[in-house]
């Protein structure tokens, strides 16, 4: 803490102006210590109520961005002993390759800092001990992480003049994790010299990695709870602790910070900047740039080659989210943070290592603050549960007392162990909600639910897949003569059968009729979990018309193609064509999507006027392989501002 | 039982064996040529003996008859579609590893093809399998479901024979509950009388799935007789994912436009059997049964739901009734479209 009388109306001035990098932050302090003439702020110090100057106050301060401002001052001492949702210091798991060498930045065991790029120095939170110029002499600091599971998995660098860093606390190496013993070092203290505390001393923390890994030898989630919880301290030369003024008793400074967790991206997650799909299917790409140039001209629209990867379930084979902590200005600093599918697409007899979705995120997706994050523990394992599509996030909602101001983590059947433990273990978008999507051949709860914003107190309307609503449409057109318009004309089904088929076929299909209804108690018993959960309602829920169809044990898929399962972001939405019958010239099922969702109707799109509603010819690449547009999409951009995952009471 | 050049050659060399062991006469050495060509022919020929599912020697004489010859005749006019049908390849990895599930699925392909596929379907069912070379069990089996499926949902007597026979073979869990669900498509008096022996037998779950395909009064109250004596909550969850296809109201529907709608009311009955069973049971088990019971009730689509529930509120809890009541406001609410 700093000695009570400290606070002088300049130094306040000066530490307002406190801003990463760390170097310059130290320097600061230090001016702002030995500029303390006495001048008064008005504040309750008491060598500044007149009289003769007492001695010089004892300076025992070890700072953190505790009160969240993006600055290191003297006000960031309040509550910096115990980290909540109104106080408390954030730093990242360094888990981007800022250099672009091909290691990990937090398992490198340096701070890649040169005159050409010094972006890794901004990963890490500043640290600062505060300057005492007048220091004893022969006096030593001692800064101490308590707790070992934090120090094996973080690590405390000090600036140096030279611009470089040293670690001078925490770990270097696996330290225990997975079981692995190798810990180059592990540092539980670090002590500084008088010297070093007149001046000020910056130090920078990072993580080495996120909290809820399970580690293979033990499959149980690595038990670091993310907290760091630091000691600061100063003996004299006798071996006595040096006490100051407003902590009498040992004069010991405590800290407590806490990792960032990573935070799912979602369909109104605001700041979407890059969309993902492979580049097979032309009709379908160009459907999407056709959207782009009408409606999001500035996103970047990243189309991966075939020789790049060889997968099109964009949305599948990775799972984009960020994590983030609070800089200046109300803005974030983080990383993008993927996290590969557990398992790849290997031709016969290959060695699947090279088909791991890992490493495409690791060749195209770690970078500056970009990163890749392996969760799962076995190449290879899981299922189809495991790929993305079925892991999804319910935007931001209240319900009666429980809040998620972040959204919420949905996902249906199956899903590994570790997978499920990472996602609870960030704490801020979980409880999940889960569901039973056991029934589709894919399994997946992109296959029923989606989410669009909507200009209503909620912000979001839930999207879900309708046989009932289908057939009721279907039953009208059929009503008033159409019987006879055949759906699906011009597309064929896999080994070229034509797939063109009339209302009244569809409609006198027992089986078709059987599945649908099948479709729709299964798809009522995943909205009423949904509904419960979120507290939805009836006017809250748009239903999108499409049928399903079974294949034996396997499940079902949907007949026509699946229009709940588009891209959605900001006020845009790409539905895969449903290639409908025609009515009165028009495309039944496309004129009921652009009416009920692209007008004022349902009070869609941010301002309420509907959202912008495109189509993309997904038959093909995707609908005749078991999916639609968002399996074959993704997105991510980089952390959003308005999500202050720290205020989160979790 | 699948024919295969190696197998052919085997058995043409056990039948020269033989024949060498015999004093070799001129009649005897004629006879044994003339048996071994035969055999020979009935492994070799395509339209003879091997199918994917079964052999056909196991079908009746003269069904197996019949069928060959009509399967001869077609194939003569239409050998294309034998060709699109031997050639699907939903069930091979260079195809289905593209699915976004990569499982082998070859259903919706055949199915697709429509009705002319009925008979190249059942040729490679119980005649003449195509090529299994190299294919892993569960492709071999994605095969058999999928052209035992596509050949159930055409309806057609033809397939009788050979639907049975696949029944009463030995296969997969699978096979076999797509061959119980294809006899109960088709859904003859003996085929009814099949699926109601084999409740009897370790087959009980499949024929089970079976009577939920067979749109009769009399399999609805079969089922529902099931219903009330099962002692089990995973039993009762298959019978009541049986009774929800059995029921359904849009299948009914779909009937009564293709065959007429005097099926209508036999739907009627069947669906009331159906729901009146599923709520007097409702409160015998609990957690996920009772969703599986929710989701036929919802399939079935009674308008008279409330009346049916206030028949069986005696039996019924407070939060049963209330749960009930939910699915009840559900469809009229959709009723109102």
């Amino acid at each position: 803490m700093l000695g009570r009388g400290h606070r002088g109306a300049g130094l306040k001035k000066l530490m307002k102006k406190l801003r990463f990098p760390l170097a310059t932050v130290a320097t600061l302090v230090m001016v702002g210590a030995c500029s303390g003439d006495g001048t008064s702020d008005g504040g309750s110090g008491s060598e500044s109520s007149g009289g003769p100057p007492g001695p010089p106050p004892k300076v025992v301060d070890i700072l953190a961005d505790t009160n969240r401002d993006g600055y290191v001052t003297p006000d960031d001492n309040a509550g910096e002993e115990q980290w909540g949702p109104a106080q408390g210091a954030a730093f990242l798991a360094n888990l981007d390759d800022d250099n672009g060498d091909g290691i990990v930045d937090g398992e490198d065991g340096v701070v890649n800092v040169t005159p050409d790029n010094d972006a890794d120095r901004y990963d890490l939170a500043p640290l600062v001990i505060n300057a005492w110029p007048e220091a004893p002499d022969g006096a030593v600091a001692w800064l101490t992480i308590t707790d070992e599971l934090a120090a094996r998995n973080v690590r405390i660098f000090k600036s140096l003049a030279d611009g470089s860093y040293q670690l001078v606390a925490g770990s270097d190496g696996p330290c225990g994790f997975g079981g692995d013993e190798n810990c180059a070092q592990l540092l539980y203290a670090a002590s500084f010299t008088a010297e070093e505390v007149r001046q000020g001393v910056s130090l920078g923390v990072e993580a080495k990695r996120l909290v809820g890994m399970t580690e293979p030898h033990t499959n149980q989630p690595y038990p670091w709870n993310g907290m760091l919880t630091v000691k600061f301290e100063m003996f004299a030369s006798d071996g006595t602790p040096i006490v100051t003024d407003d902590n009498p008793t040992d004069g010991v400074d405590w800290l407590q910070m806490r990792v960032a967790p990573w935070i799912l991206f979602g369909n109104l997650t605001t700041t979407t900047d890059t969309v993902f799909s492979s580049n097979y299917y032309q009709e379908f790409v160009s459907g999407i740039d056709q959207a782009f140039a009408a409606s999001a001209p500035n996103v970047f629209y990243r189309k991966i080659q075939s020789n790049e990867w060889q997968d099109q379930w964009t949305e599948d084979f990775f799972q984009t989210g960020y994590a983030s902590v609070p800089w200046a200005d109300g803005l974030v600093h983080g990383m993008r943070i993927a996290i590969p599918r557990p398992w790849g697409r290997p031709p016969n007899n290959a060695d699947s290592y090279n088909y791991m979705p890992m490493r495409f995120l690791e060749q195209y997706h770690r970078h500056q603050d970009s990163a890749a994050l392996q969760v799962y523990l076995k190449d290879q394992s899981g299922d189809s549960f495991d790929s993305y599509g079925n892991h999804d996030l319910i935007p931001a909602h209240t319900n009666g007392d429980k809040n998620f101001p972040y959204g919420r983590i949905i996902y249906g059947s199956g899903v590994l162990p570790e997978t499920k433990a990472f996602y609870e273990a960030q704490r801020v978008q979980a409880p999940a909600v889960t569901v039973d999507t056991s029934w589709l051949i894919v399994g997946h709860v992109d296959e029923a639910f989606s989410y669009v914003p909507a200009n209503t107190e909620r912000g979001w309307k839930l999207f879900v897949g309708s046989p009932d609503l289908a057939i009721s449409m279907l039953e009208k057109w059929k009503a008033d003569g159409n019987g006879a318009q055949q759906m699906f004309v011009g597309k064929n089904w896999q080994g070229g059968k034509s797939a063109a088929i009339s209302i009244d076929e569809v409609l006198a299909d027992p089986d078709l009729m059987s599945w649908a209804a099948e479709g729709q108690a299964k798809i009522d018993t995943m909205l009423a979990i949904v509904k419960a959960e979120v507290g939805l309602a009836d006017d809250e829920i748009i239903e999108i018309p499409y049928l399903f169809e079974k294949e034996g044990n396997y499940g079902m898929v949907a007949y026509n193609p699946g229009t709940s399962n588009a891209m959605v972001f900001d006020n845009l939405i790409i539905h895969p064509d449903p290639f409908g019958p025609s009515i009165n010239g028009q495309d039944g099922f496309k004129k009921d999507l652009i009416d009920r969702l692209g007008s004022p109707a349902n009070n869609l799109g941010k301002d309420g006027q509907g959202l912008q509603v495109h189509f993309t010819d997904d038959w093909r690449g995707y609908h005749i392989l078991l999916g639609e547009v968002h399996c074959g999409s993704n997105q991510e951009g980089p952390p959003q501002a308005d999500i202050k995952w720290w205020e989160a009471a979790k | 039982m699948i024919g295969r050049p190696d197998d052919q050659d085997k058995t043409m060399n056990t039948l020269k064996e033989m024949s060498k062991m015999i004093a070799p006469t001129n009649k005897t050495r004629g006879f044994f040529s003339a048996l071994a060509a035969a055999l020979v022919m009935s492994v070799a020929s395509p339209a003879a003996a091997d199918g994917v599912a079964i052999d056909a020697r196991v079908l009746p004489a003269q069904a197996r008859a019949s069928l060959l010859a009509q399967i001869t005749k077609y194939k003569a006019q239409n050998p294309a579609i034998f060709q699109q049908v031997r050639s699907v390849k939903g069930h091979r990895p260079e195809l289905y590893t593209k699915f976004r599930n990569p499982v082998p699925l070859v259903g919706r392909e055949l199915r697709h093809l429509g009705p002319d596929a009925l008979l190249p379907m059942l040729e490679a069912l119980a005649f003449d399998s195509p090529s299994v070379d190299g294919l892993k069990q569960n492709e071999i089996d994605a095969l058999r479901v999928g052209l035992i499926e596509a050949v159930g949902m055409l309806r057609d007597l033809r397939s009788e024979a050979v639907l049975e026979a696949v029944f009463a073979s030995d296969h997969s869990r699978w096979v076999n509950t797509a061959a119980a669900e294809a006899v109960g498509r088709l859904c003859t008096t003996r085929g009814l009388t099949r699926l109601s022996a084999a409740l009897d037998t370790k087959s009980r779950d499949h024929a089970i799935a079976g009577l939920g395909q067979c749109r009769q009064h009399k399999s609805a109250k079969l089922l529902a007789g099931l219903l009330d004596k099962t002692k089990t909550a995973s039993e009762a969850d298959t019978i009541a994912a049986a009774m929800g296809s059995l029921g359904s109201r849009w299948a009914w529907r779909a009937l009564a436009r293709r065959d007429g709608k005097t099926r209508l009311a036999e739907g009627e009955a069947v669906r009331t059997v159906i729901a009146e069973a599923l709520v007097r049971n409702y409160d015998r088990f609990s957690g996920e049964t009772r969703k599986r019971y929710r989701e036929a009730i919802s399939m079935v689509a009674i308008a008279g739901l409330r009346g049916i529930v206030v028949r069986h509120a005696s039996r019924l809890d407070t939060a049963s009734r209330a749960e009930l009541e939910v699915i009840a406001a559900r469809l009229e609410r959709r009723a109102k479209r």
